[in-house]
């Protein structure tokens, strides 16, 4: 997967300009793309009527088979971002600019009939918390059945057994009795391998997971990971992961997006963001976690606080919590500029190069 | 609309028009309402009696707007004294729970297992006619459905995270129900009252009706209603205007309520 | 058992808790299970004491506990005065706590100043005029400025919020703070603020603290000594050096494993030293998912020192050490 991330040399168009659209010589457009974002724009509506952007300007490509994690603190619009691909904005959320490109249609232009037909075939989620999804007065067999009977057309006999299969591929070792077993019956952990059994039904092309191990605890967690892992791995499905926690990105996804009010700070290989983080926000959200090695000294935290979504924030959204800011972070917002390796990142400090410059030259 | 601004709107206007036909009626009425004059029985509605005249030549309108007023009275009253009861039963039950809170609420449900009208029969017939004895069934009736919606409201708030914190903070069990539990639960307080007060316009206009409210001669709506209902084929109108006043109330009022409902409880 | 001196500030013993469920009403039938399993831990004046473990193992259970908010059984005193024996005022003197949801942990139709001072007019603290100042200056040592306590608690964000929660605590100077998960709901930079927020305290008064929390590094950054619990029994007890780098339990083990780590590349195919096999009854806790069980741990081992000479105390739960 790494190799297929680094950048050709095709690169003809224009300079870098404040869009980044999904041709932008950094996000190069390859077959092995699935699905992308072009400057999604997000408005959400607030108590006094006023829209304020909730995801401004966000563009990414996904590719066929990887793990692409978007990180980012409450309110960054990671969430709303996977609820727009998945068409499940609440009514106060609208898209305001932008596309969603999949299978060469519009996502966001979708019918409520062509979106069903993607839904669940194609597309696929799984939350934070799983006992939402699942319905408390229905055994989890009968549950499953109906899924895969939605689907196919099948015997009840064959129903039973796909179903029984199924929840043996996501790591239930009694499955038997899982399957006459209602939600709450089951752990945390369980829930959620049944709900990623159901989610994963139709082999769809993307999982899209939006902190699906954040109520878990930290063993569960570990298993649950893996086999999500193990899922792209076996079925060659793509996951677009959502977490906040920047150890469980690590050990999953193979690039990372990280994200803040609203907008991309930076995005790479989960190596180069981890190791070799660019923007000071990611800089500064590694350096805040306490680790190992931290005991007994000052975390070295970034000031300040996360802006709420009504609040107008300044053109480079961190610019109020940058220990680096300039002027201009306050005047124009930042255009994407390359690191090299397919790492980029939205700020000022970085160089744009020049019009015609090859990529070489920013590697 | 999504705050009930418009709901708001509505209600007021609605319940401010009955309220000012209310206040104006005490000083004045366009005819004395005992006025009884043989000359223009059953008039139908025209310029000079806007809603007609009744079967003893008394004009409605003014019966009507004077009738606001008994309305009125037993309403709040009602409300009120339920609001007062209700409020000290609700969070002394849900807040101390156990055996307490299981007697409180056996008492309601025995109270709730009679038909309301049965129960205020049982009282007018012990206590005699007269407004108070009105008020008190109603309260009766009333208590019950007010007790629960406190009792929930506490005990949803008992189990708060905040309430568990000012216990550690050592705050008595007493300020914390009455400053800090008891006024979060006004807002779905207050559209009970509101719906409360619409629900007790109609109970007393029911009891007035069968002949259990107020004596005649005094006006109330429920009473002209009952006056109307014998010669509702010869002068309808008579029927109309607290009919009208009726409906008018219980709309605004409902839609105060609803107003209330989303503004605070959504 | 930890020595013990009269220097400690908290000492639990032999802590049980049950709670009952069952079905509807009459028709209840008592089913008792066991949160707490003869807990017994102490914390030593100005000391930061970590308990880490999984969600529902009664590590909030223990908190609520020692706070007097459940009952139990068994002995709790925190600066020698007995829970049960005296009043919640006199008791809320000398403990205070911090709860993990700072979202509804004020009242939101009370302004910050109003909940901040209320522990203080509980315990007839000052006159108005004094409470006032004293909540203005708590207001700017948590981080704030004398202006919130005019503000509600909606107008606040989470780590404000948490700040707020902070202040009130401290406010009655008390000696022990329980900090129930106090960072885990709050994003990662404002948690990291927090966490800075009761290092500097510490050293501006002394208070001890027991921070319950499922996240071990939190722990380990924070606190001198560490519990491990595992389903209502502590497995693991001694320094927070000792417990985390140098651990003995394989609970213990497993968490660390477990711990998401954004430092190591190698952290991605790292395996889980975990063997499931069907629990027995009566046996170790950690006997169905224990990698080195055998037929030995079908019994309940006896909490042991297993510090080598001349270290501090490393307790430890398990027959194979």
């Amino acid at each position: 997967m790494r190799e297929s991330l680094q950048t050709g040399n095709k690169h003809t168009k224009t300079g870098p300009s404040r869009y980044v659209p999904a041709d932008s010589p950094y996000w190069e457009a390859d077959d092995n793309v699935v699905l992308s974002a072009e400057h999604l724009t997000l408005h959400v509506r607030n108590r006094d009527g006023s829209a304020s952007p909730a995801v401004e300007d966000v563009s990414f490509n996904v590719r066929r088979g990887e793990i692409l994690g978007i990180v980012g603190e409450s309110g960054c619009g990671k969430s709303l971002t996977v609820m727009a691909i998945m068409g499940l904005l609440k009514p106060d959320v609208k898209p305001t600019g932008g596309k969603i490109i999949f299978d060469g249609r519009d996502l966001l232009a979708l019918t409520g009939k062509e979106r069903e037909a993607i839904n669940g075939r194609d597309l696929s989620i799984i939350y934070q918390e799983p006992m939402t999804s699942l319905n408390p007065l229905m055994k989890i067999g009968k549950q499953l059945g109906e899924a895969v009977s939605l689907h196919e057309k099948v015997s009840k006999e064959e129903i039973r057994k796909r179903t029984l299969d199924l929840l043996t591929e996501v790591g239930i070792q009694d499955a038997e009795a899982c399957m006459k077993a209602y939600p709450h019956q089951l752990s945390g952990g369980m829930r959620q391998r049944v709900m990623i059994a159901m989610a994963t039904i139709c082999k769809p092309q993307i999982l899209l997971a939006d902190e699906p191990t954040t109520a878990l605890d930290v063993t569960t967690q570990a298993h649950v990971l893996d086999l999500l892992k193990r899922i792209n791995r076996e079925y060659g499905t793509t996951i677009l992961f959502i977490s906040h926690d920047l150890g469980v990105i690590n050990r999953i996804c193979d690039r990372v997006i990280v994200m803040y009010a609203g907008r991309i700070c930076e995005a790479g290989t989960t190596r180069a963001i981890l190791q070799d983080p660019r923007h000071e926000y990611t800089r500064g959200l590694i350096r805040s976690i306490p680790t190992r090695d931290r005991k007994g000294e000052d975390l070295p935290c970034i000031p300040g606080r996360v802006p709420p979504v009504e609040e107008k924030k300044d053109p480079c959204p961190f610019a109020p919590r940058c220990g680096r800011a300039m002027d201009i972070c306050r005047t124009s917002a930042p255009s994407v500029r390359g690191c090299g390796g397919g790492h980029i990142v939205y700020c000022h400090l970085y160089p744009v190069k020049g019009k015609g410059e090859k990529k070489g030259g920013i590697a | 609309m999504k705050n009930g601004k418009f709901e708001f709107r509505v209600g007021f206007v609605l319940t401010g028009i009955i309220l000012a036909l209310a206040i104006l009626s005490v000083f004045y009425t366009p005819y004395d309402i005992n006025l009884m004059d043989k000359a223009s029985r059953q008039i139908s509605p025209c310029l000079s009696h806007l809603f007609g005249t009744d079967n003893y030549g008394r004009d409605v309108f003014s019966r009507a707007i004077v009738g606001t007023r008994f309305t009125m009275l037993v309403a709040l009253s009602t409300v009120g004294s339920c609001t007062v009861i209700a409020s000290v039963l609700g969070l002394l039950s849900g807040y101390a729970g156990g055996v307490v809170d299981e007697i409180i609420m056996r008492l309601i449900d025995a109270i709730n297992s009679f038909p309301d009208i049965l129960i205020a029969l049982i009282i007018v017939t012990i206590l005699d006619y007269g407004k108070y004895t009105i008020i008190l069934a109603l309260c009766v009736t009333f208590v019950p459905s007010f007790t629960r919606i406190i009792r929930t409201a506490t005990i949803q708030y008992k189990n708060e995270v905040f309430v568990r914190s000012l216990r550690v903070m050592g705050v008595s069990d007493l300020r914390i129900l009455l400053v800090h539990i008891f006024p979060n639960t006004w807002p779905r307080l207050l559209s009970t009252i509101v719906i409360g007060l619409s629900n007790a316009i109609l109970a007393e206009a029911a009891m007035s009706y069968l002949g259990l409210g107020i004596q005649p001669p005094t006006p109330s709506w429920g009473r002209m209603l009952q006056e109307a209902q014998p010669i509702v084929y010869n002068a309808p109108w008579v029927a109309l205007c607290p009919g009208l006043m009726i409906v008018v109330t219980i709309v605004g009022l409902n839609c105060i309520g609803e107003g209330l409902r989303k503004r605070y409880l959504t | 058992m930890n020595g013990k001196e009269s220097g400690d500030i908290l000492r639990v013993e032999h802590v049980s808790n049950y709670y009952s469920q069952g079905g509807l009403g009459i028709l209840r039938k008592q089913e008792k299970n066991q949160v707490l399993q003869d807990v017994s831990l102490t914390i030593g004046r100005d000391e930061f004491f970590g308990l880490v473990g999984e969600s529902g193992c009664g590590k909030s259970t223990l908190g609520n506990a020692i706070l007097g908010l459940i009952p139990y059984e068994g002995t709790i005193t925190v600066a020698g005065l007995d829970r049960a024996k005296v009043s919640r005022k006199e008791f809320t003197r000398h403990i205070q706590a911090v709860f993990q949801d700072p979202l509804s942990a004020l009242n939101p139709r009370k302004t910050i100043g109003f909940t901040m001072k209320e522990p203080l007019r509980a315990h007839d603290i000052g006159t108005e005029e004094e409470r006032d100042q004293m909540v203005a200056r708590m207001l700017e040592r948590v981080g704030l400025d004398a202006s919130y306590a005019a503000r509600y608690p909606r107008e606040l964000s989470g780590g404000q919020r948490q700040r707020v929660c902070i202040g009130a605590a401290l406010i009655l100077q008390p000696e022990l703070i329980i900090a129930d998960e106090a960072t885990s709901a709050l994003d990662v930079s404002v948690g990291a603020q927090i966490l800075n927020l009761f290092r500097t305290i510490d050293v501006e008064r002394d208070f001890s603290m027991l921070f319950i929390s499922h996240n071990l590094n939190v722990v380990y950054y924070l606190c001198d000594r560490i519990a491990v619990m595992y389903k209502g029994s502590i497995v693991e007890m001694g320094t927070a050096d000792a417990v985390y780098n140098d651990p003995l339990h394989p609970y213990t083990r497993l968490l660390l494993t477990a711990i998401p780590d954004f430092e190591s590349e190698n952290y991605k195919d790292r395996q889980l030293l975990e063997r499931f096999r069907p629990p027995s009854p009566g046996s170790c806790a950690f006997y169905h998912r224990c990698p080195h069980a055998t037929d030995k741990c079908k019994k309940v081992p006896d909490l042991r020192n297993k510090a080598m000479k001349g270290e501090e105390e490393h307790l430890v739960r398990c027959f194979y050490l």
